[in-house]
């Protein structure tokens, strides 16, 4: 199981923001930098992190940042 | 049928909407499909039989597809033949059809001879708009994204929904589901949709129209040699017209829409206060490039994703040569195209991002730099000509044609109508209509005196504004949108 901080770390990574934390309300308008461009390297840095592999069809549904964490944790366990 | 021509908004519209209002709540959906039709069939009639089937394929398959996809492993070949049938469609007309025609009957057959009869189809207008819909219904389907629709009527509503049909928005099935389950009919949304709606008809009639009087002239001269001080006024005017045209038309759309009681996304957010074209992008034309970006651009990347140094630009560019052949099969949109997806490449490259660094005015003047130059190669009939109007914007035209005045009517001679309308377009494609909005709604209560003097006056405006369009449209005939072809 992983928590919002952990995935948080993946996002001050993938943003480059160091002072970045994300709540699981969050959705890609709330964050800066987080658009199509980045989309993709954020799931992939993700995936990376924690050793896990989404597919298209869930990628597609994600709508917050809490939808992200269920999937992980889904997979992790 | 065009939204600014007075037997649409005098006397179709008024029907449409009144019968909407008075029916019970069961009764609309059967309504909005005699709207659907009825409005399809006065456009073009000829296409009538082709769209239902069109949307009675994809009602069926729409089954088979949600019924493999619950199955993971399982190749989805429902969803891959209709796909493919979507867009053979699309392309064969792209390809094949010009845009002269002659009368056919409800049933494709040629009312008067001609002597090449099988090669002259007529593109079906709305057609790149309705298969984008239809394949993103598809594609939502079968990722669980949305569920199928069974009603036959509400899924003709989505999919050849009128306001909608000829000029967009490309409508999700998902956001629009609400409006097809229950649709919000009241005198509020009435109300609302007829501001809307007038606003819209303003920016098209009294800005766009007429400013698209001095560009025609200009882009139907065979050898374009003109004043360089006009080539760059006319490049100017030209990037307000298509934005006051087709932004025009969506308001217009939207406004009916809910005055149906029914909710369109929004495809415009002021595109010209952008400050890079990346973000022009997501301001300009919402919709088509949500559409791209859902169902081309992420799932690209995404599959790609483990080719490590693979890189976004390819993509990048290759989506924005779809989007310019989305617009047709001709040159001079490949070329649009592009340019924009080299530029927008560049922008989210290292050395590109530095542009986010630079004095805003110039980030600015890059961004609305690419704009404007884009709307000349967007017009133009050909290459030719964009090289040709570039030599004028530098001074190298040599001798200026003298083409009698007859023929390029009303240019050279600018009327004050056009600086009118000029200054009109760029201040309110600045967002000072919701700033303004936005102060006036939260100083003024009901309880204030000032309330319904404001509220008069307000509506008073409006009022006048479509009394103008009325004079404008009775005085110059209504004009085609700028992109009512696609």
């Amino acid at each position: 199981m992983i928590n919002i901080e952990d995935l948080s770390e993946v996002f001050r990574v993938v943003f480059d923001d160091e002072e970045l934390s994300v709540t699981e309300e969050n959705t890609a308008n709330d964050i800066e930098g987080w658009d199509s461009m980045t989309h993709v390297l954020l799931l992939s840095a993700i995936e990376e992190k924690f050793g896990i592999e989404f597919n298209q069809k869930e990628v597609r549904k994600f709508q917050t940042v809490g939808d992200l964490l269920a999937s992980v944790n889904g997979k992790l366990r | 049928m065009s939204f600014t021509s007075p037997t649409f908004f005098l006397l179709f519209l008024p029907i449409a909407v009144l019968v909407n209002f008075i029916l019970p709540g069961r009764l609309r959906k059967f309504w909005i499909t005699v709207i659907c039709i009825t409005g399809l069939y006065f456009t073009q009639p000829y296409y009538l039989v082709f769209y239902v089937i069109l949307v009675g394929i994809n009602y069926f398959f729409a089954f088979l597809n949600s019924r493999v996809a619950r199955n993971e492993s399982k190749l989805n070949w429902p969803l891959i033949i209709i796909i493919v049938i979507n867009i053979s469609l699309l392309v064969i007309f792209k390809k094949f059809s010009t845009s002269s025609s002659y009368p056919r009957n409800l049933f494709f057959v040629p009312l008067r001879d001609s002597e090449n009869q099988s090669i002259n189809w007529i593109f079906p207008l709305g057609l790149s708009y309705t298969i984008f819909q239809l394949v993103s219904y598809q594609i939502d389907i079968s990722s669980e994204v949305s569920g199928v629709e069974r009603d036959p009527f509400k899924f003709i509503n989505y999919s050849l929904f009128y306001p909608k049909m000829f000029s967009g928005p490309i409508q999700r099935y998902d956001g629009f589901k609400p409006s097809l389950d229950n649709p919000i009919v009241n005198l509020e949304n009435i109300n609302q949709g007829l501001q809307r709606f007038i606003l819209g008809l303003a920016k098209k009639v009294l800005i766009a129209d007429v400013l698209v009087r001095y560009i025609n002239p200009v882009f139907n001269m065979s050898n374009i040699a003109i004043p360089t001080i006009h080539a760059w006024l006319i490049l100017f005017l030209l990037a307000i017209q298509i934005y006051y045209d087709f932004s025009g038309v969506i308001d217009m759309a939207i406004g009916i829409a809910q005055m149906l009681g029914c909710k369109l996304a929004e495809n415009f957010n002021y595109p010209y206060i952008s400050r890079s074209v990346t973000e022009f992008w997501r301001r300009w034309h919402i919709s088509l490039g949500a559409w791209f970006r859902d169902y081309i651009f992420i799932p690209m990347q995404f599959r790609l994703r483990k080719l490590k140094g693979f890189p976004l630009q390819v993509i990048t560019v290759l989506v924005f040569l779809l989007t310019g052949l989305w617009h047709g099969f001709n040159k001079h949109f490949i070329f649009w195209g592009l340019m924009f997806g080299f530029v927008i490449a560049f922008e989210n490259s290292k050395p590109g991002a530095k542009l986010k660094e630079v004095w805003l005015p110039l980030q600015h003047l890059w961004t609305l730099g690419w704009v404007v130059f884009s709307w000349l190669i967007f017009r133009a009939p050909g290459l030719k000509f964009v090289m040709q109007y570039m030599m004028n914007l530098i001074g190298l035209q040599g001798e200026i044609s003298q083409i009698p005045f007859s023929q390029t009517n009303p240019y050279p001679i600018f009327e004050n109508s056009v600086f009118i309308a000029a200054i009109a377009g760029i201040l309110f494609s600045l967002p000072i209509y919701p700033w303004l909005r936005e102060r006036i709604d939260k100083r003024i209560n009901p309880s204030k005196k000032w309330y319904w003097t404001i509220k008069i006056v307000g509506n008073l405006l409006l009022i006048l504004l479509f009394v103008f369009c009325i004079g404008m449209i009775v005085y110059s005939g209504p004009l085609p949108g700028v992109y009512d072809k696609f």
